[in-house]
């Protein structure tokens, strides 16, 4: 895994191919889901239905959210792609064991939310977790995972 | 799409795993008290965004960060570690501090630098980032060209809000500098900038001592052929031979008060010390008539006792004696050769140079020879210790990178800071008193 490439069979892809992502953040990302009614990052968001253990309301926890419009926040305030990386480097240096929180709007597209999570791996964050909102969850995704076309 | 597949099987133990530690992560915030040990002991992580304003902030934001490293106090986080958006002010309620609090920062200390014609202003505001509150705040001036003065005192102030201890940076280093191929007296602030030369004779030049006022210097010079000691008034801009007795004249340490010069002479042949008066020289007592040689007089910081190395059991050790000469006792018992003794300012410990496995290393002992303390080890030759003004470091020249430079040590010896730059051929330092900012 993780070898595959555009060329591998000659044809075009057509679809992302987000295996090098996967391979990169599995060796050392733990990741891990939790749902926080009470956080108070001030950045407006749907966040993603899903049942999670609930974390207790912490002001000296690390958010990373990202808008459905692709708005990247640390805390409350939005700073530009690059800066949000010095930052979030400088603030893993710093805190080798600080865990991240990563709060994306649930309309964003699964690869946008692995490349954050990829951006947090390549910072040196050790540790992220995947915050969502509790409630019923829509769609069929209970069941198992969708079946590829 | 298959090669999607192998995320959810890896993903699922650990999103299992993961669940406990967002739960053992749950820990209230309560307002602690900063504690604070000596330097070194455990450095506090302190925030230091880029000052607000105009004119030469870069240095002065370098000299503040370097200053804190190097009292070993604190731990000063990269300056990105920061949520803060650049709008933000540096006096309450003109920031937030949850966006200090994911940074790890105890301590927060925000700045402005504003330059004018005719001189420069800072603000410093420091700030405790757990329990949201100010601790302190000052405003600082100096002349257009005073910005590493003006650092210095920025960084003494967060120091003493911080710790109730006075930093260093308002102190000198005399040395014998080798950088024109002669030994030359030069001094050097406490951080390693502003060289100045001292003693211009194209000769040998050794052991330099400050006085208490830091208004002299006293040191040995073959300037005239015998090694004599001089005395540097810098108030004056003068230099004074003081004693030009035949033999050597050397180690010459002024007395707490400045009254006296204790030094070693060796006009009967023996070397023994003397005091003299540090003006005409004229000699007021005779401190030891042992056989074997004695040299190297440390003043107490009382000045009721001098610390002294005799060779009267063999090898040098370090000794201790009234200022009289009266009552000599042996401080030393381990080690074959022991030398340059250093009385602490706070008088409850002497620091000295010990050879071991053929490496000379830096030790500290109480008065009464019982717990000695080793402050370096396994660093090259590590020489002349000499007390910061409140007793709290030990300077020292070392050789671990190779040429010889300044070094600092905390009393325990677990911060060690490098202050002197470039090639080296910094040696035989002498740590002045607080002098004027």
């Amino acid at each position: 895994m993780g070898m595959s490439g555009p060329s591998r069979d000659g044809g075009m892809m057509a679809d992302i191919n987000v295996t090098p992502f996967v391979d990169v953040m599995l060796v050392l990302l733990i990741i891990f889901m939790v749902t926080a009614p009470m956080m108070t990052t001030g950045v407006a968001l749907e966040l993603p239905r899903a049942e999670a253990p609930a974390l207790g309301a912490d002001e000296d926890q690390l958010v990373l959210s990202i808008t459905g419009d692709e708005k990247y926040y640390l805390g409350k305030n939005e700073f530009p792609i690059d800066e949000l990386k010095l930052k979030l480097a400088a603030i893993a240096k710093e805190n080798p064991d600080r865990q991240v929180f990563v709060r994306a709007d649930g309309t964003l597209a699964y690869e946008k939310v692995l490349q954050l999570l990829a951006l947090a791996q390549n910072a040196g964050v050790g540790k992220v977790g995947l915050v969502t909102q509790p409630g019923p969850v829509s769609g069929g995704l209970g069941e198992g995972m969708g079946e590829a076309p | 799409m298959s090669s999607v597949r192998p995320l959810a099987v890896l993903l699922a133990p650990l999103l299992v795993a993961g669940c406990f530690e967002a739960l053992a992560q749950e820990t209230p915030r309560t307002n602690v008290l900063i504690e604070i040990g000596r330097p070194g002991e455990r450095a506090v992580p302190i925030a230091i965004p880029m000052p607000k304003g105009s004119g030469p902030a870069d240095e002065f934001w370098t000299v503040v960060r370097r200053d804190l490293e190097l009292s070993g106090w604190f731990r000063v986080l990269d300056a990105n570690a920061s949520l803060e958006p650049t709008t933000a002010g540096i006096r309450l309620g003109e920031f937030d501090f949850a966006d200090w609090r994911p940074t790890g920062a105890t301590i927060l200390a925000k700045t402005s630098l504003a330059a004018t014609d005719d001189k420069l202003r800072t603000e410093v505001w420091i700030y405790g980032v757990d329990g949201g509150e100010k601790l302190d705040a000052k405003a600082f001036s100096a002349g257009p060209t005073g910005v590493r003065s003006l650092g210095h005192r920025a960084a003494d102030f967060i120091i003493q809000t911080v710790t109730k201890e006075r930093s260093f940076f308002d102190t000198k280093f005399a040395f014998v500098g080798n950088f024109t191929g002669n030994k030359e007296i030069y001094m050097v602030d406490a951080d390693g900038y502003g060289r100045r030369q001292v003693t211009k004779n194209g000769s040998i030049n050794l052991k330099p001592k400050w006085n208490a006022t830091g208004n002299a210097i006293a040191y040995t010079s073959y300037a005239a052929g015998n090694p004599d000691l001089y005395v540097a008034d810098l108030g004056k801009g003068q230099i004074r031979r003081v004693s030009s007795r035949s033999g050597i004249n050397t180690g010459g340490a002024f007395s707490p008060l400045g009254d006296l010069l204790a030094l070693t002479l060796t006009v009967g042949g023996d070397s023994e010390i003397y005091t003299i008066d540090p003006y005409a020289g004229k000699e007021v007592a005779r401190l030891t008539s042992s056989p074997g040689i004695d040299v190297s007089p440390a003043w107490s910081p009382d000045g009721s006792k001098l610390a002294f190395v005799s060779e009267r059991s063999g090898g040098p050790q370090i000794y201790q004696m009234n200022a009289d000469g009266s009552g000599a006792k042996r401080v030393t018992f381990s080690g074959s050769q022991n030398t340059d003794p250093a009385w602490s300012p706070t008088g409850d410990r002497i620091a000295f140079v010990g050879r071991e496995g053929g490496h000379f290393d830096i030790f500290t002992v109480r008065p009464d020879g019982s717990g000695m303390d080793r402050l370096t080890q396994g660093q090259g030759d590590n020489e002349d210790p000499s007390w910061s003004p409140d007793g709290q470091y030990v300077g020292y020249s070392s050789t671990r990178e190779g040429g010889a430079h300044i070094w600092i040590s905390s009393v325990d010896g677990r911060h060690q800071a490098k202050i002197t730059s470039g090639g080296g051929g910094y040696t035989n330092p002498s740590w002045s008193n607080h002098l004027s900012w």
